[in-house]
């Protein structure tokens, strides 16, 4: 039998089989809190955001009992990332009150969708190797600043001074940490959204397949 | 007002919800959250709902951009076979019209997300332009589309008479 002669049947059969919600049970379901993609996404980002806010407060109050020279400028360092990144999460979590279901075609919400999670996780990804490079950096010039007489040219002339062991057993420890950090980053997002986002793509090909 | 005026139309209405949670959710719990989900998301969008569009109209655009969407998490108990033929009733049906009706919607089961948005929307007797709108696609897509799938759906009912 073909979908064309069973239309009616499947039809009733689908409509019939589920138990129907009393009206005190759909009003139940408006108090509750949604479980979908983009109100997780949308959480997230608001966390981080407010995160970051605090960040900024704690960087300010930690530089000003700073004494020293070398910490100032590793906090300014973080302080500037911080605040390159608030609006960037402001946009994002803009960007997730912008898709409304009852809008758009299901090919429109399923681009914007993925453009959404596409552009967050590449976020997360670039905001977690740009704090890399200025902790490691800082770290070694902090260790250098305190062997040397609290300097920073003699703290940078520390490393210049080093035996080649030593210095390589440092660019190895960046190296590997580095690499570490750049898969291990690659990894967790796609943990968490690789299979989602594939899915989102395969679905839009289909839709973008020629006729 | 704005309220009850809601859930008067989703009571009224309820049967689109269960019938896109039935066609894309297998679990019965897990129809129960796509069930409060797309609720939900209505209920959201509510007060964008000009009327310019009937209500079923607009909420099966709602119902479906939120269940070809929905994510779920990896469940930790493995889903067995029986999950997956969720859609099968326990007694064998008596009535041929019915076993016809669960080896179709089994054969539905394994179609993709998009192909059974189009599924749903072919049964509610929507015109192609109008599936056409809301998929986001062209009418001659959607033909094309359709073809494609009745014939899958045949390939697959054949198919598993042939297994049984």
């Amino acid at each position: 039998m073909e979908l064309e002669e069973l239309k009616n049947y499947l039809n009733r059969q689908l409509e019939e089989q589920s138990p129907l919600q009393s009206s005190e049970e759909i009003s139940a379901i408006l108090r509750n809190k949604s479980i979908g993609i983009v109100h997780r996404i949308r959480k997230n980002l608001w966390i981080e955001f407010i995160i970051s806010l605090l960040a900024v407060v704690f960087i300010l109050y930690a530089k000003y009992l700073a004494g020293n020279y070398v910490m100032q400028i590793y906090f300014n360092i973080f302080l500037a990332i911080t605040l390159l990144f608030l609006p960037i999460f402001g946009w994002l979590i803009r960007s997730t009150y912008q898709l409304s279901p009852e809008l758009s075609s299901v090919k429109t919400n399923l681009t914007r969708l993925h453009l959404l999670i596409a552009r967050f996780t590449r976020f997360y990804f670039i905001f977690s190797m740009a704090i890399f490079l200025p902790v490691v950096f800082y770290s070694l010039i902090a260790a250098g600043y305190e062997r040397s007489n609290h300097s920073l040219m003699e703290s940078l002339q520390f490393y210049m001074h080093l035996p080649a062991v030593p210095l390589l057993l440092i660019g190895l420890y960046i190296l590997v940490f580095g690499i570490f950090l750049f898969f291990f980053a690659r990894w967790y997002i796609r943990l968490l959204y690789g299979k989602y986002l594939d899915k989102l793509k395969d679905l839009l090909m289909e839709l973008n397949t020629p006729e | 007002m704005a309220e009850s005026e809601f859930i008067q139309l989703i009571q009224e209405h309820q049967r689109i919800i269960h019938k896109v949670c039935r066609m894309y959710v297998q679990r019965p719990e897990d129809r129960d959250d796509l069930f409060q989900e797309i609720t939900l998301q209505a209920w959201k969008s509510y007060p964008r709902f000009k009327g310019n569009a009937r209500f079923s109209t607009w909420l099966y655009r709602v119902a479906l951009n939120t269940a070809i969407t929905y994510y779920r998490k990896q469940k930790r108990n493995p889903i067995t076979h029986s999950d997956i033929s969720g859609y099968e009733i326990p007694e064998a049906p008596t009535d041929p019209t019915d076993a016809q009706f669960q080896l179709m919607y089994k054969a539905i089961g394994e179609l993709s997300e998009v192909d059974k948005a189009l599924v749903l929307l072919y049964l509610e007797d929507y015109p192609y332009d109008d599936i056409a709108q809301m998929m986001g696609i062209t009418p001659n897509h959607v033909a094309v589309k359709m073809n494609r799938i009745k014939s899958k759906l045949q390939s697959i009912t054949s198919q598993m008479r042939l297994n049984n």
